[in-house]
């Protein structure tokens, strides 16, 4: 499969890449930030409108997990069927690249090309990187992007991404309903659901009466250099965000702040966890 | 009617032990800080030393995904029903009180290299000891 320009800028700039790791890999050390994005378009089409983000690892068109949700999403009437796969917005929907780089685990079911780093932002081979239990994963991954006319649509279509991408069943609080201490397995999930959906939307104003499944988050966007190209770093904190700004000032690093609003599992039992 | 239990069901029905754990380093995982290693351990010793069964504990876990990955839902438990629970769901997995002192012996040889107890690298120039025989 040809590579994207995204892909070719990562591959040839690992000294860039290197830097931003040495900059950001000790806030995750602390625990500040759980991980951050690398993404080469600038986002700013989200300025104005309302916008749905899901993230995950497998939305390649041949990824099963993106087959069934698009089916799913076909089936609600709420999508069209053609969907074009590159880094610009097509239509009302598109799919971003990102570089993704968080905590994780070896043994676990991480993507096929995840390359695992110490905190001192080392490379390490499979192997060894067990023997550290906890280590960085930094991967391809990828920001599914629509844009929804309305607040009636964005419901519509977050109640479809609860249904089938969540690997436990979520109540309308968008936490995980559990019996005695035993979480309830959504049975309609599909392929490779994550045990914590990453569902964002982002809009202007106040947050509608319906939406108590969704926390104010902040998203913090900071520029930065690969190469001859200019990229965003982005990371969501709530608990930490006065920290993270306290740190950035220090590090004199330039950021912008947005609101956002994620998924409550994703903010109560992962961000600030 | 009187009921009667033979002892083997007695003993299993009372060895139902699963303890919440609270981590002193919550946001770290078990073997990465340690702190949470040694908390560990103490606790598997202290339920060794009130355990009249002679059972196994250990200290079991979830692992949840999203971003990444997190442990969570710490607790101490038989090493029998962990094996039950690691069958019924992969995403759960348990320390043995073997693997907490094998780490806590490397760490305390120098093999990592530790921020205020959190292992954030391997140390370069860590040799395993290794036996020598005198002739």
């Amino acid at each position: 499969m040809q590579k994207s320009t995204f892909q070719e800028l990562l591959e040839n700039n690992e000294r860039d890449l290197y830097r931003i790791r040495k900059t950001y890999f000790p806030l995750i050390q602390k625990r500040i930030i759980t991980g951050y994005n690398i993404y080469l378009t600038s986002l700013k089409r989200q300025d104005t409108g309302l916008f749905l983000n899901y993230l995950h690892s497998d939305l390649k068109a041949e990824d099963l997990h993106f087959k069934e949700l698009f089916e799913k999403l076909i089936d609600s009437s709420l999508i069209a069927e053609s969907i074009v796969v590159n880094d610009k917005l097509v239509e009302s929907k598109e799919i971003v690249e990102r570089e993704a780089d968080y905590l994780t685990k070896v043994e676990w079911e991480n993507p096929l090309d995840i390359k695992y780093f110490t905190y001192n932002a080392i490379e390490l081979e499979r192997d060894k990187a067990k023997d550290l239990d906890e280590v960085i994963g930094e991967s391809l991954q990828y920001d599914l992007v629509f844009q929804v006319e309305d607040f009636k649509d964005l419901r519509l279509l977050i109640d479809i991404f609860k249904k089938y991408t969540s690997k436990y069943k979520l109540d309308n609080m968008g936490r995980k309903i559990s019996k005695g201490k035993i979480f309830l397995p959504n049975e309609e999930a599909i392929t490779n659901a994550w045990d914590i959906p990453l569902l964002t939307y982002t809009n202007k104003g106040i947050k509608p009466v319906d939406f108590d499944d969704f926390l104010r988050v902040s998203q913090y966007n900071i520029k930065e250099t690969i190469g001859n190209k200019s990229v965003i770093v982005n990371t969501l904190v709530r608990r930490n965000a006065q920290k993270l700004e306290k740190i950035l000032e220090k590090m004199r690093i330039e950021k912008e702040q947005k609101e956002k609003y994620a998924l409550r599992v994703f903010v109560e039992d992962y961000i600030d966890a | 009617m009187e009921t009667t239990f033979n002892l083997e069901q007695r003993t299993s029905w009372s060895m139902e032990i699963k303890l919440e754990i609270k981590l002193p380093e919550s946001s770290s995982s078990i073997l990465s800080h340690k702190r949470n290693i040694i908390y560990c351990i103490k606790k598997i010793n202290n339920e060794i030393k009130n355990n009249q069964f002679n059972k196994e504990f250990v200290i079991g876990y979830t692992l949840q995904r999203a971003l990444g990955l997190k442990e969570v839902n710490y607790q101490l438990l038989t090493k029998e029903e962990a094996e039950g629970l690691k069958r019924e769901n992969n995403s759960f997995g348990y320390l043995t009180l073997d693997e907490l002192l094998v780490r806590k012996k490397e760490i305390d040889e120098g093999k990592y290299i530790l921020d205020d107890g959190l292992i954030i690298d391997f140390n370069p120039v860590y040799k395993k000891r290794e036996l020598k025989l005198i002739s």
